[in-house]
Protein backbone atom coordinates (compact mmCIF):
# COMPACT_ATOMS: atom_id res chain seq x y z
CA UNK A 1 0.00 0.00 0.00
CA UNK A 2 1.13 3.53 -0.60
CA UNK A 3 1.88 5.84 2.32
CA UNK A 4 -1.21 7.87 1.42
CA UNK A 5 -3.45 4.75 1.27
CA UNK A 6 -2.24 3.64 4.69
CA UNK A 7 -3.05 7.13 6.01
CA UNK A 8 -6.57 6.91 4.60
CA UNK A 9 -7.10 3.44 6.04
CA UNK A 10 -5.85 4.53 9.48
CA UNK A 11 -8.16 7.53 9.38
CA UNK A 12 -11.15 5.33 8.49
CA UNK A 13 -10.30 2.90 11.26
CA UNK A 14 -9.95 5.63 13.87
CA UNK A 15 -13.39 6.87 12.90
CA UNK A 16 -14.90 3.41 12.80
CA UNK A 17 -12.71 0.91 14.69
CA UNK A 18 -15.22 -1.93 14.49
CA UNK A 19 -15.02 -2.00 10.72
CA UNK A 20 -11.40 -3.12 10.68
CA UNK A 21 -10.55 -4.25 7.18
CA UNK A 22 -14.14 -4.79 6.12
CA UNK A 23 -14.97 -4.50 2.44
CA UNK A 24 -16.49 -1.08 2.96
CA UNK A 25 -13.02 0.47 3.04
CA UNK A 26 -12.84 -0.37 -0.62
CA UNK A 27 -9.20 -1.43 -0.48
CA UNK A 28 -8.40 -4.17 -2.98
CA UNK A 29 -7.11 -7.14 -0.99
CA UNK A 30 -4.10 -7.44 -3.33
CA UNK A 31 -3.02 -3.96 -2.30
CA UNK A 32 -2.82 -4.82 1.40
CA UNK A 33 0.28 -6.72 2.40
CA UNK A 34 0.04 -9.22 5.26
CA UNK A 35 2.61 -7.40 7.35
CA UNK A 36 0.76 -4.11 6.91
CA UNK A 37 -2.49 -5.69 8.11
CA UNK A 38 -0.73 -7.26 11.10
CA UNK A 39 0.99 -4.02 12.09
CA UNK A 40 -2.14 -1.87 11.75
CA UNK A 41 -4.13 -4.41 13.77
CA UNK A 42 -1.40 -4.53 16.42
CA UNK A 43 -1.29 -0.74 16.80
CA UNK A 44 -5.07 -0.50 17.08
CA UNK A 45 -5.29 -3.36 19.61
CA UNK A 46 -2.55 -1.75 21.68
CA UNK A 47 -4.64 1.40 21.83
CA UNK A 48 -7.76 -0.59 22.66
CA UNK A 49 -6.00 -2.35 25.55
CA UNK A 50 -4.34 0.75 27.03
CA UNK A 51 -7.19 3.08 26.07
CA UNK A 52 -4.56 5.74 26.26
CA UNK A 53 -3.27 7.55 23.23
CA UNK A 54 -0.37 8.97 25.23
CA UNK A 55 0.98 5.43 25.73
CA UNK A 56 0.50 4.73 22.05
CA UNK A 57 2.31 7.89 21.10
CA UNK A 58 5.24 7.49 23.45
CA UNK A 59 8.18 5.96 21.65
CA UNK A 60 11.67 5.39 23.07
CA UNK A 61 13.97 8.40 23.21
CA UNK A 62 15.48 9.49 19.93
CA UNK A 63 19.10 8.75 19.20
CA UNK A 64 19.70 9.12 15.51
CA UNK A 65 17.62 12.05 14.33
CA UNK B 1 35.89 1.49 23.99
CA UNK B 2 34.72 4.98 25.04
CA UNK B 3 38.18 5.68 26.47
CA UNK B 4 39.83 4.59 23.23
CA UNK B 5 37.50 6.88 21.24
CA UNK B 6 38.21 9.79 23.64
CA UNK B 7 41.96 9.27 23.32
CA UNK B 8 41.81 9.21 19.50
CA UNK B 9 39.69 12.35 19.40
CA UNK B 10 42.13 14.10 21.74
CA UNK B 11 44.96 13.07 19.41
CA UNK B 12 43.18 14.59 16.40
CA UNK B 13 42.41 17.80 18.30
CA UNK B 14 46.01 18.12 19.52
CA UNK B 15 47.40 17.64 16.01
CA UNK B 16 45.06 20.34 14.71
CA UNK B 17 46.63 22.92 17.07
CA UNK B 18 43.32 24.58 17.86
CA UNK B 19 42.86 27.63 20.04
CA UNK B 20 42.05 26.88 23.72
CA UNK B 21 38.58 28.40 23.20
CA UNK B 22 37.70 26.19 20.22
CA UNK B 23 39.15 23.17 22.01
CA UNK B 24 37.02 23.83 25.06
CA UNK B 25 33.92 24.32 22.93
CA UNK B 26 34.47 21.03 21.08
CA UNK B 27 35.02 19.14 24.33
CA UNK B 28 31.88 20.53 25.91
CA UNK B 29 29.86 19.81 22.75
CA UNK B 30 30.87 16.16 22.37
CA UNK B 31 28.11 14.05 23.99
CA UNK B 32 26.30 17.19 25.19
CA UNK B 33 22.98 15.82 23.93
CA UNK B 34 23.50 12.42 25.54
CA UNK B 35 20.64 11.83 27.99
CA UNK B 36 21.01 8.14 28.64
CA UNK B 37 24.69 7.79 29.54
CA UNK B 38 25.58 6.19 26.21
CA UNK B 39 28.52 8.17 24.87
CA UNK B 40 29.66 8.47 21.24
CA UNK B 41 26.50 6.90 19.85
CA UNK B 42 27.48 7.56 16.20
CA UNK B 43 30.91 6.04 16.65
CA UNK B 44 29.32 3.01 18.30
CA UNK B 45 26.81 2.57 15.47
CA UNK B 46 29.73 2.53 13.01
CA UNK B 47 31.72 0.08 15.14
CA UNK B 48 28.66 -2.15 15.61
CA UNK B 49 28.32 -2.52 11.84
CA UNK B 50 31.98 -3.38 11.49
CA UNK B 51 31.67 -5.98 14.24
CA UNK B 52 28.59 -7.43 12.60
CA UNK B 53 30.37 -8.10 9.29
CA UNK B 54 33.82 -9.04 10.57
CA UNK B 55 33.61 -10.04 14.21
CA UNK B 56 35.89 -7.16 15.30
CA UNK B 57 35.57 -3.41 15.39
CA UNK B 58 38.99 -1.83 15.92
CA UNK B 59 39.76 -1.41 12.21
CA UNK B 60 36.75 0.90 11.95
CA UNK B 61 37.92 3.30 14.69
CA UNK B 62 39.05 6.17 12.40
CA UNK B 63 35.78 5.89 10.44
CA UNK B 64 33.77 5.76 13.66
CA UNK B 65 35.42 8.94 14.96
CA UNK B 66 34.92 10.66 11.61
CA UNK B 67 31.23 9.76 11.82
CA UNK B 68 30.93 11.05 15.41
CA UNK B 69 32.49 14.41 14.48
CA UNK B 70 30.44 14.77 11.29
CA UNK B 71 27.19 13.92 13.08
CA UNK B 72 27.93 16.50 15.77
CA UNK B 73 28.57 19.13 13.09
CA UNK B 74 25.30 18.18 11.36
CA UNK B 75 23.46 18.45 14.68
CA UNK B 76 24.81 21.96 15.22
CA UNK B 77 23.77 23.08 11.72
CA UNK B 78 20.32 21.57 12.30
CA UNK B 79 19.82 23.35 15.64
CA UNK B 80 20.88 26.67 14.11
CA UNK B 81 18.40 26.11 11.28
CA UNK B 82 15.57 25.14 13.65
CA UNK B 83 16.54 27.63 16.40
CA UNK B 84 16.02 24.64 18.65
CA UNK B 85 17.59 22.96 21.71
CA UNK B 86 18.51 26.22 23.41
CA UNK B 87 20.15 24.46 26.35
CA UNK B 88 22.94 22.86 24.29
CA UNK B 89 26.43 24.47 24.36
CA UNK B 90 26.46 25.54 20.69
CA UNK B 91 23.16 27.36 21.15
CA UNK B 92 24.59 29.40 23.98
CA UNK B 93 27.29 31.05 21.88
CA UNK B 94 26.98 33.53 19.03
CA UNK B 95 25.45 31.92 15.93
CA UNK B 96 28.50 32.94 13.88
CA UNK B 97 30.74 30.96 16.22
CA UNK B 98 28.35 28.00 16.29
CA UNK B 99 28.74 27.94 12.50
CA UNK B 100 32.54 28.12 12.83
CA UNK B 101 32.41 25.28 15.33
CA UNK B 102 30.37 23.08 12.97
CA UNK B 103 32.67 23.82 10.02
CA UNK B 104 35.72 23.00 12.15
CA UNK B 105 34.16 19.69 13.28
CA UNK B 106 33.26 18.61 9.76
CA UNK B 107 36.87 19.17 8.67
CA UNK B 108 38.24 17.41 11.75
CA UNK B 109 36.09 14.52 10.59
CA UNK B 110 38.16 14.42 7.37
CA UNK B 111 41.32 14.43 9.46
CA UNK B 112 39.99 11.38 11.33
CA UNK B 113 39.54 9.50 8.04
CA UNK B 114 43.16 10.32 7.19
CA UNK B 115 44.15 8.27 10.26
CA UNK B 116 43.27 5.05 8.44
CA UNK B 117 46.47 2.97 8.55
CA UNK B 118 48.82 3.32 5.57
CA UNK B 119 49.15 -0.43 5.38
CA UNK B 120 45.59 -0.80 4.17
CA UNK B 121 45.16 0.22 0.58
CA UNK B 122 44.28 3.80 -0.21
CA UNK B 123 41.07 2.55 -1.83
CA UNK B 124 39.49 2.34 1.63
CA UNK B 125 40.48 5.91 2.43
CA UNK B 126 38.91 7.11 -0.82
CA UNK B 127 35.77 5.07 -0.23
CA UNK B 128 35.18 6.35 3.29
CA UNK B 129 35.89 9.95 2.20
CA UNK B 130 33.38 9.53 -0.63
CA UNK B 131 30.77 8.14 1.76
CA UNK B 132 31.14 11.12 4.08
CA UNK B 133 30.97 13.58 1.17
CA UNK B 134 27.86 11.84 -0.14
CA UNK B 135 26.28 12.01 3.32
CA UNK B 136 27.00 15.77 3.63
CA UNK B 137 25.64 16.49 0.16
CA UNK B 138 22.46 14.44 0.71
CA UNK B 139 21.78 15.66 4.25
CA UNK B 140 22.35 19.33 3.44
CA UNK B 141 20.10 19.04 0.41
CA UNK B 142 17.50 17.49 2.73
CA UNK B 143 17.90 20.36 5.20
CA UNK B 144 17.57 22.83 2.31
CA UNK B 145 14.33 21.17 1.18
CA UNK B 146 13.02 21.18 4.74
CA UNK B 147 13.28 24.97 4.96
CA UNK B 148 11.43 25.25 1.65
CA UNK B 149 8.76 22.81 2.82
CA UNK B 150 8.14 24.84 5.96
CA UNK B 151 6.99 27.75 3.82
CA UNK B 152 4.72 25.64 1.59
CA UNK B 153 1.05 25.06 2.27
CA UNK B 154 0.87 21.60 0.74
CA UNK B 155 3.30 18.69 1.14
CA UNK B 156 2.40 15.12 0.24
CA UNK B 157 3.14 12.21 2.57
CA UNK B 158 5.53 10.77 -0.05
CA UNK B 159 7.42 14.07 -0.16
CA UNK B 160 7.77 13.91 3.63
CA UNK B 161 9.24 10.40 3.49
CA UNK B 162 11.65 11.36 0.70
CA UNK B 163 12.79 14.34 2.78
CA UNK B 164 13.49 12.40 5.98
CA UNK B 165 15.26 9.70 3.99
CA UNK B 166 17.70 12.39 2.83
CA UNK B 167 17.84 14.44 6.01
CA UNK B 168 18.03 11.73 8.68
CA UNK B 169 18.42 8.46 6.79
CA UNK B 170 21.61 9.61 5.08
CA UNK B 171 23.48 10.01 8.38
CA UNK B 172 22.56 6.62 9.83
CA UNK B 173 23.10 4.97 6.43
CA UNK B 174 26.58 6.52 6.25
CA UNK B 175 27.56 5.23 9.71
CA UNK B 176 26.45 1.70 8.78
CA UNK B 177 28.14 1.84 5.39
CA UNK B 178 31.48 3.06 6.79
CA UNK B 179 31.47 0.36 9.49
CA UNK B 180 30.65 -2.38 7.00
CA UNK B 181 33.22 -1.18 4.45
CA UNK B 182 36.04 -0.96 6.98
CA UNK B 183 35.04 -4.41 8.22
CA UNK B 184 35.70 -5.74 4.72
CA UNK B 185 32.08 -6.55 3.82
CA UNK B 186 31.12 -7.47 0.26
CA UNK B 187 29.49 -4.84 -1.92
CA UNK B 188 26.06 -6.45 -1.50
CA UNK B 189 26.39 -6.63 2.29
CA UNK B 190 27.43 -2.96 2.42
CA UNK B 191 24.30 -2.16 0.40
CA UNK B 192 22.11 -4.16 2.81
CA UNK B 193 23.55 -2.33 5.80
CA UNK B 194 23.13 1.01 4.07
CA UNK B 195 19.42 0.22 3.66
CA UNK B 196 19.27 -0.89 7.27
CA UNK B 197 20.80 2.44 8.31
CA UNK B 198 18.34 4.41 6.21
CA UNK B 199 15.44 2.67 7.97
CA UNK B 200 17.02 3.35 11.33
CA UNK B 201 17.11 7.07 10.52
CA UNK B 202 13.50 7.04 9.31
CA UNK B 203 12.38 5.34 12.54
CA UNK B 204 14.21 7.93 14.63
CA UNK B 205 12.76 10.84 12.71
CA UNK B 206 9.18 9.54 12.99
CA UNK B 207 9.67 9.04 16.70
CA UNK B 208 11.08 12.53 17.21
CA UNK B 209 8.28 14.05 15.12
CA UNK B 210 5.63 12.29 17.17
CA UNK B 211 7.20 12.87 20.58
CA UNK B 212 7.72 16.58 19.85
CA UNK B 213 4.43 17.37 18.08
CA UNK B 214 2.36 17.91 21.21
CA UNK B 215 5.27 18.95 23.44
CA UNK B 216 4.30 22.63 23.40
CA UNK B 217 6.44 23.51 26.42
CA UNK B 218 9.77 22.63 24.86
CA UNK B 219 9.20 22.43 21.10
CA UNK B 220 7.95 24.89 18.53
CA UNK B 221 7.48 22.45 15.66
CA UNK B 222 3.83 23.26 15.01
CA UNK B 223 3.93 27.05 15.31
CA UNK B 224 7.03 27.06 13.09
CA UNK B 225 5.05 25.10 10.48
CA UNK B 226 7.57 22.29 10.53
CA UNK B 227 6.29 19.58 8.22
CA UNK B 228 6.55 16.74 10.71
CA UNK B 229 4.71 13.45 10.09
CA UNK B 230 1.66 14.23 12.29
CA UNK B 231 1.42 17.64 10.59
CA UNK B 232 1.69 16.24 7.06
CA UNK B 233 -0.80 13.48 7.89
CA UNK B 234 -3.41 15.97 9.11
CA UNK B 235 -2.71 18.23 6.14
CA UNK B 236 -3.45 15.39 3.73
CA UNK B 237 -6.26 13.57 5.51
CA UNK B 238 -8.57 16.24 6.86
CA UNK B 239 -11.31 17.78 4.82
CA UNK B 240 -14.19 20.21 5.30
CA UNK B 241 -14.45 22.12 8.57
CA UNK B 242 -11.69 20.13 10.26
CA UNK B 243 -9.26 20.99 7.45
CA UNK B 244 -10.23 24.66 7.80
CA UNK B 245 -9.69 24.51 11.57
CA UNK B 246 -6.28 22.89 11.08
CA UNK B 247 -5.29 25.57 8.58
CA UNK B 248 -6.42 28.29 10.97
CA UNK B 249 -4.35 26.78 13.80
CA UNK B 250 -1.30 26.39 11.56
CA UNK B 251 -1.40 30.07 10.66
CA UNK B 252 -1.21 31.20 14.28
CA UNK B 253 2.06 32.22 15.86
CA UNK B 254 3.61 31.54 19.24
CA UNK B 255 3.04 35.10 20.37
CA UNK B 256 1.29 38.29 19.37
CA UNK B 257 -2.40 38.92 18.88
CA UNK B 258 -3.03 35.66 17.00
CA UNK B 259 -1.42 33.65 19.75
CA UNK B 260 -1.32 29.87 19.70
CA UNK B 261 -2.38 29.49 23.34
CA UNK B 262 -3.78 26.81 25.65
CA UNK B 263 -7.13 26.58 23.86
CA UNK B 264 -5.45 26.16 20.48
CA UNK B 265 -3.10 23.55 21.93
CA UNK B 266 -6.09 21.59 23.24
CA UNK B 267 -7.77 21.85 19.86
CA UNK B 268 -4.68 20.59 17.99
CA UNK B 269 -4.29 17.73 20.46
CA UNK B 270 -7.89 16.75 19.87
CA UNK B 271 -7.35 16.75 16.10
CA UNK B 272 -4.12 14.76 16.33
CA UNK B 273 -5.69 12.10 18.54
CA UNK B 274 -9.22 12.03 17.16
CA UNK B 275 -8.20 12.00 13.50
CA UNK B 276 -5.53 9.31 13.84
CA UNK B 277 -2.23 11.20 13.55
CA UNK B 278 -0.78 9.32 16.53
CA UNK B 279 -2.00 5.96 15.19
CA UNK B 280 -0.54 6.70 11.76
CA UNK B 281 2.89 7.67 13.14
CA UNK B 282 2.96 4.46 15.17
CA UNK B 283 1.98 2.35 12.16
CA UNK B 284 4.68 3.92 9.96
CA UNK B 285 7.25 3.55 12.74
CA UNK B 286 6.41 -0.13 13.15
CA UNK B 287 6.58 -0.70 9.37
CA UNK B 288 10.10 0.81 9.23
CA UNK B 289 11.07 -1.25 12.24
CA UNK B 290 9.91 -4.40 10.50
CA UNK B 291 11.88 -3.50 7.36
CA UNK B 292 15.01 -3.05 9.49
CA UNK B 293 14.47 -6.45 11.08
CA UNK B 294 13.95 -8.13 7.72
CA UNK B 295 17.22 -6.68 6.43
CA UNK B 296 19.14 -7.94 9.46
CA UNK B 297 17.60 -11.40 9.27
CA UNK B 298 18.46 -11.68 5.56
CA UNK B 299 22.14 -10.74 6.00
CA UNK B 300 24.60 -13.57 5.34
CA UNK B 301 26.46 -13.24 8.66
CA UNK B 302 26.47 -15.58 11.68
CA UNK B 303 23.42 -15.15 13.92
CA UNK B 304 25.54 -14.32 16.95
CA UNK B 305 26.97 -11.25 15.20
CA UNK B 306 23.51 -9.89 14.46
CA UNK B 307 22.44 -9.82 18.10
CA UNK B 308 23.49 -6.22 18.86
CA UNK B 309 21.77 -4.93 15.72
CA UNK B 310 18.57 -6.82 16.57
CA UNK B 311 18.65 -5.43 20.12
CA UNK B 312 19.14 -1.94 18.76
CA UNK B 313 15.99 -2.19 16.63
CA UNK B 314 13.92 -4.09 19.19
CA UNK B 315 14.61 -1.56 21.91
CA UNK B 316 13.43 1.14 19.60
CA UNK B 317 16.70 2.72 18.49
Amino acid sequence: MSNQSIAELVHDLVKNPKSMFSREHGIPSAELKTNEITIIQRVFSEYEISGDVVTLGTLPLGLWA
Amino acid sequence: MDQVISAKITEILTRAKLSPEMLQMINSSLNADCNDGELYKWAHLTLMNCECVSGGSEVALPGAIAMELSALAADIFDDIQDQDNDDLPWRQIATANALNLAICLSNLSSKAVAMLPDGRDSKLYREVSQMLSHMWITASDGQFQEVLFDTREQISIDQYFELIKRKSGSLTACACKIGATLGGASESLVLQLEQFGTNLGIMSQIRNDLNDFLNFEKKKDFVNNKKTLPYVYLLNILNGKKAEKFKELSQMKGNGSEMFGKEEQRCLKQLAIGEGAVHYCRVMYELSKEKSMEIIQAMPVPKKRKEKMIKLVEEGV
